[in-house]
This record gives C-alpha cells, structure tokens and sequence, in this order.
C-alpha cells in the first residue's frame, strides 16, 4: 500500500482533520498563535463546498459556529487565550441549548495580552470552568502531529455524539510544528454524525430524555420547527423556571459525559510498570517530560509518566492509584499549577505533589525535569 | 355568521349590516375575551368607536373590550392590525 | 379581510408574555403579514434573536426559531445563512439589544449585505431589565439609571444602518402597522442585508417614567413626533431634535445606484462565495 506520508503544520492538521471528519463552516476572527488554523480553512473549505467567513470578533465566530451547527453543517472556530475568554458566554449557550460544535484553543500567555507569540498551556482552567453555570467539559491535549490529526476528529465524533461543544487546547509550539508524518487511511476514519430523529415533527421535541441522555437533533429546515434558547428550558425547547425539571437537566447535561468516562478518558502510560515516580504530563511538556525519564531511567530512576491526550474528563481513578502507590508526582506545567492543584486534591497527603512552573514563555527542558526527578528519587 | 368565516375557538362574534361610503356590506367582528389584555388601543384606534372598555375580570388590569357599535364598522381593520395581541379579526 | 395569524403562530403559547398595549404584539403582526406577502415556507424560514422583551417574539413564530444571547442574534443568524443560504432569515432585536452589547455586530452586518431581515423594535428603553436608558432614550428623559434626565446622546439606528452598509433601511411606527408592514416586506424582498426600525412603546418601563404609563398615551407620543422623510429633508436640525423621522432611508434601486455604492460589492455575499465555490471546488 502506498503510504500517505506529507508535510504537515499543526494548525494545517487541525483544519484537515476538520474536514476530514465532515466539518463545513469556519467562523473564526485571527489572533495569534491560531491564525493558521483560519487561514487553512479558507483555503480549503470552498473546495468541499463548505463555508468560511471571518467575523467582527470571536463573540460573532462563536455564535456563527453555533447558527452554522444548527443549520446542519459540522463547524469549527479557533482562537487563542483572549478571544477563548470573549467566546465564554456563547459557549455556555452552546452547553446549554446542546449544540455540537468544536472549539480549538491554540494556548499563549495570560492574563490579558500576555504573551502573544510564546508557549503555554494558560488555559487548562478557563476550559473548564471558563463560562458561568455547571456543564460537562470535554477537553482534548494533543503532545504529537499524529495526534493533533486524530484527536481533531475524536473532538467532533464527542460533539456530534454528546451534543456539546468539545474544546481541542494545543499548545503553541504543536500548532507551528511541522513535520513529516502519515496520516491514517481515510477509509478507515470512524466519523461520526449527530444522531438524528427517528419520529415525524408533530412527534419531535428537541430536547426529549426518552431517548436516553443524548436526544436526538434535528437540523434547522428539515420540517421540525422547534424553539432553541439559552434559557432553562423543558423538553420542548421552551423555557421552565420548574425547580425539579431544571435540576433534573444539570443533572442530565453532567451525566451525558460522566457516564461516559470510561470511553472518553484518554491518556497514555509511558514506562509505568515498576515506577515510583511518576510525571504527570500533558500537550508539549510531555516531550520533554519523555525525554528526561528516557536519560533518568539510563541513572536507574524508576520514573514512568502518565500523559493525558484527554485532559478534561481527567482520569480521577488513575490518579487516585497512582496517589497510594508512588512517592511522588512531578507535575510540569506552562502555567503556575492549574492541572498540579487539581492533583494536589487527590493526593490528599499521600504522596508528594511536586511543581514545575514556567510561565516565561520559554519550554520546560527535559533537562529542567531530570533535575527534578533526582532531588525526589 | 357566512359559510366561510371561520372565527378560532374562542372567539365571540358580532355581525351587522353595514354602510361603507355608499356601498352596503356585512362585517363580521370577532374578538377573543379570554386573550384579550384591555389595553384599549382598539378603542383608540377605530374612527367610528366600535369599541367599549369595561370592566371585568382578568389576569392583566382589569379591562376588557367588547363590540358596543358593530353597524357603524367600516372595515379599516385597523383595530384588527393595532391589537397586539392577536384578538381581532374583521370579515 | 382578516389575516389568519394562526397559521404563523404556536397558538399554545399564546397569549405572549408582553404587556398589555406592549408595541411588540403590533410589530410581531406585522412580520407575519409581510411573509404572508412574500410567500415564504414556515419550514425555510428561521427567526433569531438576542435577549430583551423584543427577542422572545421568535417564540411566538411556528418556524426554526432560535434564541440567543444578549445583542448577538445577528452573528448567529449569519452561520445560519452561510450554512443554509437559500433560507430565509429574520432576525429581531430590541434597541439596545441592536446598538448596545450588538453594536459591532450590527454595524458588521449592515456591512456584509448578507441577505437578511433585522426588525429592530425601538423603544427607548431596556424594557425586560427594568427601564434603565438605552443608546435611543431621548436627552432629558428619566430612565432607571437616568433618573435626573438622560445626558446620554442617541444613535440615529436608520442612519447607523444606512452609514455602515444595509441595502435596505426604512423606519416605521407601532402606530402604523401597515407601513411596517410594506417595509418588512420589501426587506424580505431586498436581496441584502435590510434594517427596519420599528418605533414602539414601552409604557411600562419607559413611560411610566415620563408621564405615559398607558400604551395610549404613549403611541401618542410617538406620533406626535413622527415627521416624514420627505419633509424633514428640509426642516432645520433644532427642529427635528427628538423627533420620530419615518420613511424609507435606502432602496437599493434609488439611493444606493445613483450614489451610495461606491464601495459595495456588486454581488450579495452568500451569492459572491457560491461562486467562489464552484470556481474550486474538487471535482
Ligand atoms: C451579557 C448580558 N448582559 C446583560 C443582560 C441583561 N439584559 C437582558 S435584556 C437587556 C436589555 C433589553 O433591552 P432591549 O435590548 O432594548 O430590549 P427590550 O427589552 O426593550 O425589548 C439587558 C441589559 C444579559 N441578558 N446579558
Ligand atoms: S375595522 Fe375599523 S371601523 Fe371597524 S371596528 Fe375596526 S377600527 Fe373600527
Ligand atoms: S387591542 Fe386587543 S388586547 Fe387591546 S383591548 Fe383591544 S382587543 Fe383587547
Ligand atoms: S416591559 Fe415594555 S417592552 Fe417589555 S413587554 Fe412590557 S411594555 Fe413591552
């Protein structure tokens, strides 16, 4: 078989990966590091006969993402730090009137301006408590090209599939990444399409739990005519301000991803059979991270890494683990501790959570790392 | 009421024979009570005060309107266009 | 001949949750008569809006009806229209819902031409927030926030609209149903983006501050103010101060060809990127 091996940027990938997996708007509006990821698609949407249009701001792109998704078209929006915060209130609108659309966060510095041309990985919070209210979070931390490709796709299969908006965050340095690699045959892709209504319209209600947590979603114009709001709403897409109906629907928009942990959560583990030092890793940090157990395990450290390729729903049971039977977790991190707090929880005493912090905007060196881990062995 | 008017459910109607210029014609008013929010903007609006505001119960401020005048309609159909609230219709 | 607003409406939801006398109601008839006019399918039609009292009026509609958060209905609306671009596409919005927190949006829109319909119901006033000014309450008027009188100067949202790019801009009031009407029509009919701007009372938050807390005395109000197109053109600036201008301020035929289009596109947008489409996409 002839082997499908290109030149590829990460932002070049992500748009790929966009159509590939059935995506036909873009709405968007530039900031650097995501730009490119703009740029690739309108340069190709046309081709497929999809749509692309640069809005006034990142509000407007992620309502237009929004328009596009229900009017039956896979949508993608990309940004960075500053326009993720501006796209906060659509996207809880997106959580909660239950619209697929997938979101890529190429990271920079913050607050504010920050860094805009330098790696970090700043929004790991904002990603998951960024808009106001509770809503399920599905968040996706490619570390290589291969897989910023196949989490691309994976990011709409779990929109399509839940009926919320699935935030891909990439680190800046994995976005301008170019590398040779291969992509997977694209007959063996499994693309996933929402789930649509089985009954005729006068049957129809948008938001019907009779058929599980996920209910099925009629396009715009396909003959339903149903109401969508940002309101707390009932069955029938009106709005309810019923005590139990609006607990009984947080309750629902949580589970349709806690039930599903198991088949979400995603990470590797990289040497950890007989480690006692474990990193905890994700996104750019986790190449060096590799790197310094690779040259600690020549010095006969027992270190392995567990690398979250998915970051939010995090692997709780696996830390919990992890917490009782190593003596320590090195968390680096291109942010002042927002994934090491988290794990400091969990750890709850039994193990020692140690940071590693870089905000400068310079990468985390393997070397940086090793240290660490020696002064833990 | 003719065969193909056809007022909704709930509509109370009144007819009469009416002049409009010089021409004779039949109207036909409907208006639906419980709808109905007695703001009164039908009684503004007609030139030919077809409609009274009373009294009576409602969820709104206590106002309702009914036909005092059906024979002096001359089917303007502003009041029909000014009601905001769905509750008249002229035939 | 009554009009059989039924057919539009989701009658289950009906009465609306305006007030009584509300200008929303007046509007809301209006649309439904214009696409009525125009022949437009419930099942190719999407109503959008914002937040406020203006944007529950989608709700009402028997059609896609969606709506959004506060001043972005417009960039909603647009996804919708680049996915669907055969569809049809209405978008209502309250004044400050349009010119507040969707300014950008509004001015953006009016700039792309994208073909669309906003009905914009001007009532001087946030009216679901409880009465505080908006960026059309009239100096020296009393708001919730301007309680010893408005300093805070209004836009113009037809000139606003005309200025930044709309095709089709026309201004109307709730006292004159039929002329929204013929104006939301021919915004239906323009292939572009179109503004109609409809002058509306809200007697419960801002007349009752001005001594008009009845929908009567308020639709007075207005019409009091109300001079047409034709004749402002020749009145002096003191004298059109607060006043209601009404008329159609754009047809793409007249204005706009003549000279106005020195920087518009020849080809409405959706229309401009098919065509951008077939010239490359795969075979
Ligand atoms: C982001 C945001 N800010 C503020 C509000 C509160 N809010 C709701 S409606 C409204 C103003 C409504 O006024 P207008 O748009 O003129 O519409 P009207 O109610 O008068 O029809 C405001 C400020 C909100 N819902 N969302
Ligand atoms: S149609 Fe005209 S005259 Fe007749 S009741 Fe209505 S407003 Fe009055
Ligand atoms: S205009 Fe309509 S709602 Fe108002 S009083 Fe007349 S019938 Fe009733
Ligand atoms: S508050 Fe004002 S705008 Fe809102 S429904 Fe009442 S009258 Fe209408």
């Amino acid at each position: 078989m002839k082997k499908n091996i290109k030149f590829y940027s990460g932002a070049e990938l992500v748009a790929k990966a966009a159509i590939d997996a059935g995506c036909r708007f873009f709405g968007g509006y530039p900031i650097t590091p995501s730009s490119e990821i703009a740029e690739h698609m309108a340069k190709e949407l046309p081709k497929v006969g999809g749509t692309f249009i640069q809005m006034e701001d990142e509000i407007a792109a992620m309502g237009s993402v929004i328009g596009a998704s229900l009017a039956g078209k896979k949508s993608l929006t990309a940004t960075s730090g500053p326009g993720f915060s501006l796209k906060q209130e659509n996207l809880g609108y997106a959580y909660m009137a239950e619209v697929p659309v997938v979101i890529c966060n190429v990271m920079r510095g913050g607050p504010s301006t920050g860094l805009p041309t330098a790696l970090a990985q700043a929004d790991i919070m904002q990603a998951k408590w960024g808009t106001h209210g509770d809503h399920p979070v599905i968040a996706l931390t490619p570390a290589y090209l291969e897989e910023v490709y196949e989490l691309t796709i994976k990011a709409f299969n779990y929109s399509e599939i839940y009926r919320i908006p699935v935030i891909l965050l990439l680190d800046e340095l994995i976005a301008h990444l170019s590398t040779a690699i291969e992509l997977p045959d694209k007959d063996l892709l499994v693309i996933k399409d929402r789930r649509k209504p089985t009954v005729t319209p006068d049957k129809y209600f948008p938001y019907d739990t009779a058929y599980g947590d996920v209910p099925p979603m009629a396009n715009f114009f396909e003959g339903y005519r149903y109401h969508v709001t940002g309101l707390s709403h009932n069955k029938t897409g009106f709005p309810t301000t019923d005590p139990d109906l609006v607990q009984a629907d947080q309750e629902r928009h949580l589970r349709k991803v806690n039930a599903n942990k198991g088949k979400i959560i995603d990470f590797e583990s990289y040497k950890m059979k007989d480690a006692d030092i474990v990193v905890f890793a994700y996104g750019s940090t986790s190449r060096a991270a590799r790197v310094a157990i690779d040259n600690a395990r020549k010095l006969d450290i027992k270190v392995g890494m567990v690398r979250l390729r998915v970051i939010w729903p995090l692997p709780e049971a696996e830390i919990l683990k992890l917490c009782s039977k190593v003596k320590a977790i090195i968390v680096p991190e291109m942010n002042m501790g927002q994934l090491s707090n988290v794990i400091e929880k969990y750890a709850a005493d039994r193990t020692k959570i140690v940071r590693i912090n870089h905000v400068g905007g310079v990468p985390i060196h393997p070397s940086n790392i090793l240290d660490v881990i020696k002064e833990v062995r | 009421m003719s065969e193909k008017i056809k007022l909704p459910d709930g509509f109370r109607s009144w007819e009469a024979d009416v002049k409009i210029g010089k021409k004779e014609d039949k109207v036909t008013i409907g208006h639906w009570a419980e709808g109905c929010k007695g703001c009164a903007i039908c009684v503004d609006v007609c030139p030919k005060k077809v409609w009274k505001l009373i009294e009576a119960k409602n969820k709104w401020n206590g106002q309702l309107v009914i036909v005092d005048k059906p024979d002096a309609c001359i089917k303007c159909m502003l009041c029909e266009i000014h009601c905001p609230d769905f509750c008249i219709k002229i035939f | 001949m009554a009009f059989d607003y039924e057919k539009y409406l989701r009658m289950d939801k009906i009465p609306h949750l305006w007030c009584p006398g509300c200008g929303i109601g007046v509007v809301l008839k209006a649309m439904l008569r214009a696409m009525e006019n125009v022949n437009w399918e419930r099942n190719d039609t999407a109503f959008v809006s914002g937040i406020g009292c203006t944007s529950r009026a989608p709700g009402y509609i028997d059609c896609n009806t969606l709506h959004t958060t506060h001043g972005r209905g417009l960039t909603f609306a647009t996804g919708i229209k680049m996915a669907q671009p055969d569809k049809n596409l209405v978008i209502f919005s309250g004044d400050g819902d349009a010119t507040a927190i969707g300014g950008n949006h509004f001015i953006h829109a009016c700039r792309r031409n994208i073909d669309m319909t906003l009905i914009v119901v001007n009532n001087n006033i946030y009216g679901m927030t409880g009465g505080q000014h908006s960026p059309t309450t009239p100096i020296g008027f009393k708001a919730s926030t301007t309680i010893y009188g408005n300093v805070d100067p209004s836009f113009d949202i037809c000139l606003l609209a005309r200025a930044a790019g709309a095709t089709y801009v026309a201004r109307s009031t709730v006292n004159k149903g039929r002329t929204l009407e013929q104006y939301i029509q021919r915004g239906f009919e323009n292939k572009g983006f179109s503004v109609i701007e409809a002058v509306s009372n809200c007697h419960t938050q801002f007349g009752r501050k001005n001594n008009m807390s009845d929908p009567i005395s308020s639709r007075k109000w207005i019409e009091d103010r109300e001079i047409p197109l034709a004749k402002a053109r020749d009145m002096k600036a003191e004298d059109l101060k607060n006043m209601v201008i009404t008329g159609e301020f754009i047809t793409e035929k007249s204005d706009l060809e003549r000279w106005e289009n020195y920087n518009r596109a020849e080809k409405e947008y959706t229309e401009a990127y098919s065509d951008i489409i077939k010239k490359v996409k795969k075979k």
